[in-house]
């Protein structure tokens, strides 16, 4: 098992969440947080804006359908793509986890 | 060392908290998030209301005679409806723990949150490399005692 969390613009969240129920993946964990990447942030004239609003996803998975759920959210989080260019600064980034062990509340059992 | 994340419903979490603490285990991180779980956020539950409509839609029959007894439970059955809840309000918990502690605390909050119903919640124990108290710079173990 492995748990992904996708950091996200808030604003491509829904047609994240779409692509993913249309791959049968439903269960997931989201919080708003607020962050930066490599650039530190953006200046918008004098003005420094140094963390922005994003959405993480929490989404824990079977290792067969990891690379395809990280294919879904990445191509449903980049935004402006065409053939010959990649996305924007601030699309987000994936990240990939171990888990080791899972436990339902409802039924106390391991999965 | 363990990673612990639990998904619990908001109400259960002082209970959780009192538990853990009385385990000895003091370092616990509280999240507010918004999730849903393999149902995609629909519920089925009794509708009462239907059972009541439906009742009501019996007695008309009988009143016409076009059912004998309307006692009879084959017409009483309940009736189930299913409501789209969409994400569902939670609490995170997140607490990072020796090996040795976590089937201790894993039993504790399956104890505790464990009410038999949909949306009780569910527990990942992911490895952890390293943990750092930042006060003092102590790493690994001794930084979570």
């Amino acid at each position: 098992m492995k748990l992904i969390r996708a950091i996200i613009r808030p604003e491509s969240t829904q047609r994240v969440i779409e692509a993913l129920e249309e791959n049968g993946i439903y269960a997931m964990t989201r919080m708003s947080v607020t962050g930066r990447g490599k650039e530190m942030g953006i200046t918008q004239g004098t003005v420094r804006y140094s963390e922005m609003p994003k959405e993480m996803l929490m989404i824990v998975l079977p290792d067969d359908v990891v690379s395809k759920a990280v294919i879904v959210i990445e191509i449903a989080a980049r935004t402006g793509a065409t053939k010959f260019s990649t996305g924007n600064v601030g699309d987000g980034k994936i990240f990939v986890t171990d888990v080791d062990e899972s436990y339902a509340l409802r039924t106390g059992e391991k999965q | 060392m363990k990673e612990i994340f639990a998904i619990i419903r908001n109400e259960r979490a002082e209970p959780t908290k009192d538990a853990i603490d009385s385990l000895g285990v003091k370092g616990v991180t509280f999240i507010n998030v918004i999730g849903r779980g393999r149902q995609g956020g629909t519920i089925r539950t009794p509708d009462p209301d239907g059972t009541l409509r439906r009742e009501v839609g019996i007695h008309l029959l009988h009143q016409r005679g076009l059912i004998d007894n309307p006692e009879d439970p084959r017409h009483h059955v309940p009736v189930e409806k299913e409501f789209e809840l969409g994400f569902i309000p939670k609490k995170m918990l997140i607490i990072v723990a020796d090996d040795d502690y976590v089937p201790m605390i894993v039993q504790t909050i399956i104890q505790i949150n464990r009410s038999g119903h949909q949306g009780d919640g569910r527990i990942f124990v992911c490895p952890i490399i390293d943990a750092i108290r930042i006060r003092t710079g102590e790493r690994g173990c001794k930084a979570l005692q």
